[in-house]
């Protein structure tokens, strides 16, 4: 239970940080950068020789 | 685990997840308007879903899934550290040419849905993923193309097939069961190919068995048993896609509409009732609108048990699913319930929906 509330308290904070800080094009928390545009993500992705990790989020 | 602490995960990883993403490009979509949904196929009726691919916008694996029990039974911390570093041994392979290229699937986008064109996009909302599914069902049963015994049974579950998975390690068998277990799988046996083609995670496999023909009789998996590969030919019965649609957006569109709203009873109650554990049991909820069967005497609280002299079927315990599968607008059902233990029947009209 404990371990739930940290982890949600944490999303929380790293929402919060999301919605004061960054374009709209992407966001970051934790260190982890996540755009929010697919055409950059692509474009990312080729210059760095990385694969994608694409993450659709289907609740509202 | 709950799919917002699962997103807390992503947003704010740590340790390996952090580590394995650091070698990725995280891209994170939360409105499907501009997105390919003919490449990025999944289930519609999921809380969320992630794809590895590269640039070039070949898909290396997905990672997903769902069961009737749960939206979120297939989402670990563990399964996704698999996944991940899968996808960056794709990805070194796809560098090196050892990897096939497969070929882009048709290009089909969210607005090519009129219901969604005209609801969503139309009016600048963002379009979600259980959207899709409740427009596909108004798209074919507008141009009268809806088989409702085909293609509602969409994403199958494996359970129904026998397998049980243990979910942290992706693909490991976990137990085998009915047609599975006869056709030879065991315990701790390791999924890698369906019909021949690779799976990397859970998401793969549900969705090449989604792939897989609804009239097919047979169905074969490949497996590591230690080091060995073993192949199984699994004999599919012909409910073998039969998932519970009740909880798929995709059914709320479907006409006609049932006239109640309720909630199917579990074992227990159904004993308690005198009602076959198989059998048909719904307790009527509520209504929201005025509907036929209200005004036919149905009450909230009634447990409806029978529907025209059927009261039980091979595809669904729920009787509400039942009316829909087999019924179309304007025509009459009769429904026999239990009120604090009186039978009573109702007789009504079916409209096509609700409002």
């Amino acid at each position: 239970m404990k371990r739930v509330a940290t982890t949600l308290l944490l999303f929380a904070l790293a929402v919060a940080g999301l919605v004061a800080t960054t374009p709209t094009d992407h966001v970051s928390a934790g260190g982890q950068e996540w755009l929010t545009d697919y055409q950059a993500g692509l474009e990312r992705a080729r210059a760095e020789n990385k694969p994608i990790f694409l993450e659709f989020r289907c609740v509202p | 685990m709950p799919c917002r602490e699962f997103h807390g995960q992503l947003a704010n990883p740590k340790g390996k997840t952090a580590k394995l993403l650091k070698d990725y490009v995280c891209i994170l979509i939360d409105d499907l308007t501009g997105v390919d949904i003919g490449l990025f196929e999944f289930d519609p009726d999921s809380t969320l879903y992630c794809f590895i691919l590269n640039a070039d916008e070949q898909i290396y694996l997905r990672y997903g899934g769902r069961d009737d029990s749960s939206a979120e039974k297939y989402f670990n911390e563990d399964s996704l550290e698999e996944a991940l570093e899968k996808g960056l041994a794709l990805h070194k392979q796809y560098g090196a040419s050892e990897l096939e290229k497969t070929e882009r699937p048709k290009p089909f986008f969210p607005r090519d849905y009129p219901e969604i064109a005209k609801d969503e996009i139309a009016k600048k909302k963002c379009v979600h993923c259980h959207h899709l599914g409740q427009a596909r069902t108004i798209l074919l049963q507008g141009q009268g193309k809806l088989d409702k015994m085909k293609d509602l049974w969409v994403y199958p579950a494996v359970e129904r097939l026998g397998i049980s998975l243990d979910v942290k390690t992706g693909l490991v068998v976990d137990d085998a069961d009915g047609a599975a277990k006869d056709a030879g799988l065991k315990k701790k046996d390791v999924i890698t190919k369906l019909e021949g083609h690779p799976v990397h995670t859970f998401g793969d496999l549900q969705y090449l068995l989604d792939k897989h023909p609804a009239a097919s009789e047979t169905l074969k998996l490949t497996m590591l048993r230690k080091d060995e590969q073993v192949e199984i030919e699994i004999k599919l019965d012909k409910w073998w896609r039969v998932t519970d649609i009740a909880r798929r957006a995709g059914t709320h569109a479907l006409e006609p509409f049932p006239e109640f709203w309720g909630k199917p009873l579990d074992k227990g109650d159904k004993r308690k009732l005198g009602i076959d554990e198989n059998q048909f049991g719904l307790e009527v909820t509520k209504f929201w609108v005025k509907t036929n069967a209200q005004s036919a005497g149905l009450q909230p609280g009634d447990v409806v048990y029978e529907v025209d002299g059927t009261t039980d079927c091979e595809y669904t315990g729920n009787p509400v699913v039942w009316i829909r599968l087999n019924r179309k607008p304007g025509d009459s059902v009769t429904v026999k319930a239990l009120r604090n233990g009186k039978k009573l029947e109702f007789s009504f009209k079916l409209k096509a929906r609700p409002w």
